[in-house]
């Protein structure tokens, strides 16, 4: 825990004059999702043709760009903008960073491909204290060069925040092919801002629901073969596909375990639909709940030991709580409207949901007991929400505000920091990764 | 095609939603990719993971898709007769079929006692009103009780599957309620001989 060892070392430093506050370790304070956001800076540096990457003018300020766009879509910082652009080999002065405000400075350098790899130095200074408070050296290939940017602003991240970054993640979503009646659907993966899609089924085939595994190197989804659905998991490192041995019914909703080793789903049969568990080594099928009606998008808690779903039981869509054996399930939402789609914080801390009142659906928060529920977005149609690592943000779906089809969006917890993930055409079903391997 | 006088079917005439291939293996992976060097931390380009198999029916494509037996007798104008009785629609948020899907259904039961050697889909969808893995349940409910229905007009489950795309196959994208009424419907789709052919 690097920043406790910082805020120990920066309370031994003797004080001078410095504005008010200014003697705070680079943290950023975030309660219920409300953050003061820090003050950075993030000039660009130039790579000075030193480093080639096709189609890119100066890698060095390219990635600044990435780093600045990461680190905003957060809602934690504050951008904090100095004239000028630095170079390569420059030394960073602070002067100018204490008078625009800044009190933190990040400064990215490319550095010489060798062999199709990129090395790209991030450093995190603290402004005020005019010292070297982080710093990596990251090395990628070429032809994933943004991910360098994405390396360096998790670092920024976690250093500031203490949780995991991110930026270097993967999004999985559903993309439509073509319209009726020849309308199909495809999974995509891209980088989390949209950049580096890459299609990963091909056919006209219904595809849905996916997930990833915990270690990101897996697929869950749904797919449809003669109309009925499967559930496959899907091997990204050897292009392995195995269609799961789920009893005969209609299955849905796939989500692995936090330890990779199974998968939890619904599975509809007669008009009920149970929650079931299937083991990925030996192929044993357990059933979970039992009771009449609809018990459908079970989400793991972190650790492994409960599961969230919603069930309509009650006689409308609630959100309920079980220990991952099936025992002790009990209600935790209560109040107006409908309750949907659960997936449990890789925090801990929370529960995203949709809620469904007033023939609307919104993405809200609360706690894992069902309380301090609130509502982080507008709708008309938002729903799907699923965590970024950090637990600090939520991709969700969003549709009919802008058009009937289906749109990917993110959205901080507070929900006044939201922007649109680039997708081609129309997309659904995000599924937000893990750190990636 | 389509002439005046009843004609025998044949599947190359007949307008098939893709290939009819039931027996192909369920998913084949495509591109294995060559390891190639790279820095560490570096994944292979993620495979191209090929879905094999038929197409779901389309929503605007109610013309049934067939596979039938070497005895079968269903003529071109007895599959028209069946695409006109086809699809049945629910009300909001319910899977209970209303008097005139019921009507609907004695219809189908009929056509389908008539032709004994040809399996039905029973496929269940859903409104843009709920969320996907609820509507996806709800599909199968209204399927689960288009099967019992049928069931009770002397059709065996064995020549009936139950399936259900939730809201992922929606006949209109409008959000109006007068586009999303015409969601909530249940499509029996014609899906072949029962048996093997020759038996």
């Amino acid at each position: 825990m690097k920043r406790f060892d910082l805020r120990t070392i920066l309370a031994c430093l003797p004080l001078v004059a410095m504005p008010a506050g200014a003697q705070e370790p680079l943290h950023v304070d975030i309660t219920e999702g409300v953050a003061a956001p820090l003050p950075i800076a993030i000039p660009e540096v130039s790579s000075e043709g030193g480093v080639g990457v096709p189609g890119v003018h100066d890698i060095g300020v390219a990635l600044s760009h990435i780093v600045r766009d990461d680190l905003l879509s957060a809602g934690l910082y504050r951008l904090v903008s100095v004239e000028g652009r630095l170079s390569a080999d420059q030394e960073v002065a602070f002067a100018r960073f204490i008078k625009a405000g800044a009190q933190a400075l990040v400064v990215g350098r490319a550095q010489g491909a060798i062999d199709g790899s990129l090395a790209y130095e991030c450093l995190l200074y603290d402004v005020f204290g005019g010292r070297l408070e982080a710093s990596q050296r990251i090395h990628v290939s070429v032809a994933e060069w943004r991910r360098a940017a994405h390396k360096c602003a998790d670092m920024v991240f976690s250093f500031t925040t203490g949780d995991r970054g991110h930026f270097d993640t993967r999004l999985l979503y559903v993309a439509e092919d073509g319209s009726a009646p020849e309308q199909g659907a495809h999974l995509v993966a891209a980088d989390y801002d949209g950049a580096n899609a890459t299609r990963l089924t091909r056919g006209l085939q219904v595809v849905a629901m996916p997930g990833f595994s915990p270690d990101t190197r897996r697929l869950v989804f749904m797919s449809y073969q003669e109309a009925q659905p499967r559930l496959v998991v899907a091997d990204l490192d050897s292009g392995r596909v195995t269609t799961l041995d789920t009893p005969d019914g209609v299955p849905s909703a796939p989500r692995f375990a936090p330890d990779g080793r199974s998968v939890v789903f619904s599975l509809a049969r007669e008009g009920d639909a149970d929650i079931y568990t299937i083991d990925l080594t030996s192929g044993l099928v357990r059933q979970l709940t039992d009771t009449p009606g609809t018990d459908t998008s079970p989400s793991y808690s972190p650790d492994g030991g409960s599961i969230v779903f919603e069930s309509d039981r009650s006689g409308q869509q609630q959100i309920y709580l079980m220990a991952a054996d099936g025992s002790r399930q009990r209600r935790i939402s209560f109040g107006s409207g409908a309750y949907g789609s659960p997936s449990w914080s890789p925090r801990d801390d929370l529960i995203a949901y949709t809620l469904i009142e007033d023939g609307r659906l919104r993405i809200g928060v609360m706690r894992p007991d069902g309380s301090r529920r609130r509502i982080i977005t507008q709708g008309p149609y938002d729903e799907d929400p699923s965590w970024a690592v950090s637990g600090r943000a939520i991709a969700f779906q969003r549709t009919g505000a802008d058009g009937p089809r289906p749109t990917l969006w993110m959205t901080d917890l507070t929900g006044k920091v939201q922007h649109q993930v680039r997708t081609q055409g129309a997309a659904s079903d995000p599924a937000w990764s893990g750190t990636r391997p | 095609m389509v002439g005046d006088a009843p004609m025998r079917y044949r599947p190359s005439e007949f307008r098939t939603k893709a290939c009819w291939v039931s027996r192909l293996s369920v998913l084949a992976v495509f591109g294995m990719l060559a390891a190639c060097q790279r820095p560490t931390q570096m994944l292979p380009p993620a495979p191209i993971f090929e879905m094999k198999g038929p197409r779901p029916a389309g929503p605007y494509n109610n013309q049934p898709v067939v596979q039938p037996s070497p005895r079968d007798d269903a003529t071109i104008a007895d599959f028209s007769r069946f695409a006109q009785i086809s699809r049945i629609y629910f009300e909001r948020n319910s899977a209970v079929l209303t008097d005139e899907a019921r009507k609907t259904l004695d219809a189908q039961a009929e056509w389908l006692r008539e032709h004994p050697d040809v399996r039905a889909s029973l496929q269940g969808h859903a409104d843009a009103a709920g969320t996907r893995e609820y509507q996806l349940a709800l599909g199968a409910k209204r399927a689960a009780a288009m099967q019992l229905y049928l069931a009770a007009r002397g059709i065996g489950p064995d020549r009936l599957t139950i399936t259900s795309f939730g809201k992922q196959r929606p006949v209109t994208r409008g959000l109006d309620e007068a586009s999303q009424k015409l969601n909530r419907r249940g499509e029996t789709v014609l899906s072949g001989a029962s048996g093997p052919p020759g038996q």
